[in-house]
């Protein structure tokens, strides 16, 4: 802590960069943006689930006055685009429907109204195919195949130890199952698209958290150099994962060039809940052994999760896997499917989210055999530093050349570092576990039909994920001593904009309101990842930090030349003002510096500062934690359950900004607090159609559904790769409050449910209804 | 039909020429250019269009524009300036009570009719008052937080006057 | 080309019953319009006439008088809320509209509008039909007077004609020693009731339940009374009503319910949540009738 104190900037919770913007009602989302000349586009989508396009007829739609111009399937290049980590594989558009919403068409037209009135003019001859919806039903070899690969993707495993072995050596085996419902991102904005062709250069305003992806993408898909696209991602407000690449920007991109006319195509809230993408549909089932003394010895888990139509994923990652895998043996399977419902897709804390809640009432059911209460359980079991990450074990592992990597890296293949316990141990003391906890399936208080108790669990995520774009960052120092940091993350709104600018500036020895982020422009900003997998604060941290430094480095030995006095070790800069610690008479202001010219070449200093150290892949040693403490009440009567106190502690590393992780984490827990209770799309049974597609009858917490102050307290561990020690924020607190709220509610009322915990559930459970 | 309505904004009489069915949210933000006003659910449900109608905060997205006319029409453009923001918009800055601001305009202004009507709320009434309005990031613990501490500033005000 | 309807602002009562005569069934009162903009943006209603009810200040009154208090149809919820008497002499009305959607459609939505939107879900209707409360109809050529109860005739269907308007609502001031409570769920803080329960007691001298009255929302196509249920109750001592007998009353009740199974809930659940519901109503009101 004691090295913390002499940050200027790094630890202070200091307002977003664009707080102004933002109270003022100023901030431009995406669907904000007019260009000049622009027409507007909309989208027809599919009624059926299954269906092959047989003929379609645009006349009557482009005769309509207005109308400027249609793309259909014929229209779109064969390519099949696929999106990062098998999110979406398919054409830009097809002559074949998956699911009631899929796109058909596009029509630009002089306004929205006329675009809207052509899609009804537009006649289309279905072939209708036979739909599948259920995943478990979909992995049939005689299901209807949804796609050219089949339905089933093939089974991931991570398989450690000797499951035999495991069970011989169990006092207690548990076995269980649990299903988990949709839930939706239900944005709060909505995207909108705006394409703009210059000969055959296309300049590309929408929201996208991979500006980089969506960049080659495009290329790829209209067949232009990278060099000719350019894409500036706008923020529209919360997105969770759910806007990466999608139909859209391709749509209106080939729309434009077939109408060369700039194009804006703005989606419905009905069209962003039902027509992009969702979380996975899944389905756990597994046991679990344990000795008397609390130790288990073994694991064993199945998951199934639909891809939706155009989902690819072969898993839903296996980070849970970690959380709990000292235990000798274990075996995790997971299998995709696709099935005629709306694409599936990653979503904060996909995976861990789901399979995690499943894993953690596992635990929680062998714990009620032995009866251990469920904190000292988890404080026996969870993974420490030093122990194997048992999904990265073999394959991956295997590929790399260990000896030739860096000295001072951490050892890959296993945990680098962890204060799960001290969140364990500090949040329980905070929520005051040991005078709440009554014991396993005992209320702490009845009062009439309600239940009170008490639930803790925890979460993980990894701390970024490496793909197949680079770790990279730009910092530009202006002739003033400004700087602008480019970075490709995308403007989500989750504060990243502000701790990498907290980073870059720290790192500069530059005050922050000298300082400019640019977040997703792909003709400014290097290559990147982009702000997903929990990458921003610590991925793009490390890319920011390490282009910082460059830029210093540069600055220093700058100053040296201009100074002829003094070597560049000798100085370093802070405040903007570069000095020399053994002697006080130095003091050259940044601008000074940049407006001096170079006595080597007699012209002005050029700064560009640059990532060029290679960031050891995180996903082979970086973890970050939560763990959440509830208490519930339960109504036996009505099945309602209500959240009366919630203490969240997570271990993010180096705190960058207290404030921006507080809305992190407690973001985090409401989300999966949401998913928990109320959170699910209602497919219809026969379509798939989504029969609640907007805020009215898809129920997310508002201000009173959760605890008003909720506790939230942070580990005080520091990285040793990331910036100035910092981790990741966002996923790992979505992941807990499924778990502890199940197993508040068994504790209030007896029963394990399946998620959301509706109702209707709960009284099912009770045998009442 | 068009009709001709004349909306007061912000103090400012705007005539506009609307169709019947024309929302005032739609108005405001489309033809009028206020970016603050925010369309999104068109159910009334999200609450990101809110705007004070004669001092009362209404979804905008599904009120009639015609039966705005003639009414005082306050928006978030007429509340506080970069340079001196409303002491609501600056605790909302203060106690970072959001994160991708979508909704945030609404949530000022709720704030502003709950403040009129109820000038020290508990967090429980801060809570209900700005129960018409969703925040999917979820920051309601430091939204709370930020309408306990406008209410101070505002308190302070009140008593220097 | 844009999907518009004609716009007529009717400046007295009787004027927007002959503008609503003169253009028949596509002409629609517009009130609030909170639920009548979501109605006609889904295609669920035809409107070719939009009548604009905004200029009938006199609909707007809520006038509270020795025997009755007339709460005019276009009140919104919340001057339901601002009234000076109102939450006293029907605290259940306070209690009914503090759930009533959001704070924002509160200040626009009236009691008129809920009630003639006709949902069986509405939440006005329970606790004015349990208070014996009348509607006051006006037509082109007068004007006749209802119980609310029998205002409802089917889903999204009233007693009203085509020509006809909702001008008031009248309550009688309750006998002494009367209660009324309400009871309400949701899937959460703010949304349409999953059920609702509205209860009336009135006890005599001798704390005898003299009258009952227990409706329900959302339960079957109109708002439900359940008479069976009331009956149990009448001529009932209040110190002899048991836990058991709130539980037969509940049965009772959710045993009368026809309800349906959507995307918000089952029938199933919707049924058993009736009975809790009326159960707890009915526990209230005998619980602040004996203090």
């Amino acid at each position: 802590m004691s090295e913390q104190q002499d940050y200027r900037i790094i630890g202070k919770a200091i307002p977003l960069k664009d707080a102004v913007d933002k109270v003022t009602g100023r901030l431009k989302f995406s669907g904000d943006i007019r260009v000049p000349d622009m027409v507007h586009g909309k989208i027809l989508h599919s009624p059926h689930p299954h269906a092959r396009i047989t003929g379609i007829d645009i006349r009557r739609a482009e005769s309509l006055p207005g109308v400027l111009g249609i793309v259909t399937h014929q229209d779109a290049p064969a390519w099949e685009w696929e999106n990062c980590w098998h999110n979406y594989g398919g054409r830009i558009l097809d002559d074949r429907v998956r699911f009631v919403g899929d796109e058909v068409a596009a029509v630009a037209a002089e306004s929205v109204e006329i675009a809207e009135a052509a899609l009804e003019l537009i006649d289309v001859e279905y072939e209708i195919l036979e739909p599948t919806f259920d995943p478990i039903e979909s992995l049939a070899p005689d299901a209807p195949q949804v796609r050219a690969e089949g339905n089933a993707r093939p089974p991931t495993e991570v398989i450690w130890g000797d499951l035999d072995s495991g069970v011989e050596m169990a006092d207690v085996i548990v076995d269980a199952s649990m299903a988990f419902d949709s839930q939706a991102y239900a944005p709060i904005g909505r995207n909108a698209c705006t394409a703009q062709w210059e000969g055959d250069r296309v300049t590309v305003w929408t929201c996208t958290q991979t500006p980089s992806e969506m960049r080659d993408a495009i290329a790829r898909g209209l067949g232009v150099p990278i060099s000719n696209v350019r894409v500036i991602s706008q923020p529209c407000g919360s997105s969770f994962g759910l806007w990466w690449i999608g139909s859209l920007q391709l749509i209106t991109v080939l729309l434009a060039r077939k109408v060369g006319r700039a194009v804006k195509i703005g989606l419905s809230q009905e069209e962003c809940f039902a027509t992009v993408k969702r979380r996975h549909l899944e389905r756990s089932t597994g046991r679990l052994g344990v000795k008397r003394d609390g130790s288990v010895t073994f694991i064993d888990l199945e998951h199934v999760h639909d891809n939706g139509a155009y989902g690819l994923k072969p898993d839903v990652g296996f980070l849970t896997v970690d959380l709990w895998g000292a235990g000798p043996h274990g075996r995790f399977i997971d299998r995709g499917v696709s099935t005629n419902l709306v694409t599936a897709g990653c979503m904060r804390g996909v995976g861990d989210v789901t399979m995690g809640a499943f894993v953690e009432r596992l635990l929680d059911m062998a714990a009620v055999e032995i009866d251990m209460d469920p904190l000292e359980f988890r404080l026996k079991n969870h993974i420490r530093a030093g122990d194997p990450l048992r999904a990265m074990e073999g394959e991956t592992l295997d590929q790399m050349d260990l000896a030739s990597l860096p000295d001072g890296w951490p050892e890959l293949g296993k945990l680098d570092g962890e204060a799960l316990s001290d969140c364990l141990i500090r949040g329980a003391e905070a929520f005051g576990w040991n005078e709440k906890w009554t014991g396993w399936g005992k209320p702490s208080a009845i009062d009439g039909p309600k239940r009170r108790a008490v639930g803790v669990a925890t979460g993980v995520h990894s701390c970024g994920t490496e793909d197949e774009y680079p770790v990279s960052a730009l910092v530009r120092v202006h002739a003033d001593g400004s700087a602008t940091l480019h970075v490709s993350i995308g403007r989500q709104g989750q504060g990243s904009e502000t701790t990498q600018a907290q980073i870059a500036a720290e790192a500069l020895g530059i005050p922050i309101d000298r300082l400019i982020v640019q977040a997703g422009d792909t003709d400014a900003a290097p290559p990147s990842h982009g702000a997903i997998a929990s990458n921003t604060s610590y991925r793009t941290g490390f890319a920011t930090w390490d282009a910082a430094l460059d830029a210093k480095r540069q600055i220093l030995e700058t100053a040296a030349l201009q100074m002829g006095s003094h070597a560049p070790d000798d100085l370093d800069m802070r405040d903007g003002v570069v000095f020399s610690p053994s002697d006080p008479a130095v003091s050259l202001t940044l601008e000074e510096i940049m407006s001096t010219y170079r006595p080597d070449s007699m012209t002005p200093p050029m700064i560009l500062g640059r990532t060029s150290t290679p960031m050891p892949p995180s996903m082979m040693y970086a973890r970050y934690f939560a763990a959440h403490f509830v208490e519930v009440e339960v109504d036996i009567d009505t099945g309602e359950i209500r959240l009366l106190d919630y203490v969240a502690t997570q271990d993010s590393g180096t705190v960058l900004n207290a404030k921006v992780l507080e809305n992190q984490v407690i973001g985090g827990a409401i989300l999966g607090a949401g998913f928990a209770l109320t959170e699910h799309l209602a497919f219809e049974p026969d379509t798939g159609r989504i029969l609640n597609p907007g805020f009215l009858d898809y129920k997310v917490m508002r201000a009173p559904d959760f605890p008003l102050d909720p506790g939230v307290l942070f580990g005080d561990s520091h990285d040793p790769v990331g910036a100035f020690g910092a981790k990741s924020g966002g996923e790992a607190p979505t992941t807990a409050p499924i778990p502890a709220i199940s197993q508040a509610v068994y504790n209030a009322i007896g029963v394990w449910l399946d998620i959301p915990m509706t109702p209707e559930r709960v009284l099912e459970a009770l045998g009442k209804i | 039909m068009t009709i001709e309505v004349n909306l007061r904004v912000n103090g400012v009489d705007h005539a506009v020429e609307i169709q019947p069915h024309e929302s005032l949210g739609r108005v405001l933000n489309g033809r009028l250019g206020l970016n603050g006003v925010r369309i999104s659910c068109k159910e009334g449900e999200c609450g990101a269009c809110t705007v004070l109608v004669d001092g009362e905060a209404v979804t905008s997205c599904i009120m009639l524009a015609v039966q705005a006319g003639d009414r005082d029409i306050q928006t978030i453009e007429g509340l506080g300036t970069p340079d001196d923001l409303h002491p609501i918009q600056q605790a909302f800055v203060d106690e970072h009570g959001f994160q991708c601001g979508f909704c945030t305009p609404g949530f000022v202004m709720s704030s502003k009719a709950l403040l009129e009507a109820t000038p020290h709320p508990d967090a429980s009434e801060i809570a209900e008052g700005l129960s018409g309005h969703i925040c999917r990031c979820g920051t309601y613990p430091n939204i709370i937080r930020a309408v306990q501490r406008a209410a101070e500033e505002l308190g302070q005000e009140a008593t220097n006057e | 080309m844009t999907r518009s309807f004609q716009y007529l602002r009717p400046d007295f009562p009787r004027e927007a019953c002959e503008m609503k005569a003169k253009h028949g069934g596509k002409a629609v009162f517009w009130a609030g319009g909170t639920d009548l903009m979501l109605q006609w943006r889904r295609g669920a209603v035809d409107i070719d006439y939009c009548i604009d009810l905004s200029g009938l200040d006199e609909l707007r009154q809520i006038r509270s008088g020795e025997d009755a208090t007339v709460i005019g149809a276009l009140a919104t919820i919340a001057s339901l809320q601002a009234h000076e008497s109102l939450g006293s002499d029907f605290p259940v009305l306070l209690d009914m509209a503090e759930r009533f959607a959001t704070p924002q459609i509160r200040n626009v939505a009236t009691v008129g509008g809920n009630l003639c939107h006709g949902v069986p879900s509405a939440d006005c209707a329970p606790p004015l039909i349990s208070l014996d409360a009348e509607v006051r109809i006006l037509s082109p050529e007068g004007e006749r007077t209802l119980s609310l109860e029998s205002f409802f005739v089917g889903p999204k269907q009233t007693a009203l004609a085509d020509d006809e308007m909702l001008a008031e609502i009248s309550v009688r001031r309750l006998p002494p020693r009367s209660v009324c409570t309400f009871e309400r769920m949701a899937r959460s803080y703010v949304d349409i009731a999953l059920a609702s329960a509205a209860c009336r007691l009135t006890i005599d001298e001798e704390s005898r339940i003299s009258e009952a009255r227990i409706v329900m929302g959302a339960v079957a196509p109109v708002p439900l009374r359940s008479t069976g249920a009331e009956e149990l109750l009448v001529g009932i001592p209040l110190v002899d009503i048991t836990e058991g007998l709130l539980a037969e009353v509940g049965a009772r009740a959710a045993s009368d319910t026809r309800p349906i199974s959507d995307v918000r809930t089952t029938a199933a659940y919707r049924k058993h949540l009736s009975g809790v519901l009326v159960k707890r109503a009915v526990a209230e009101a005998v619980r602040r009738l004996g203090e």
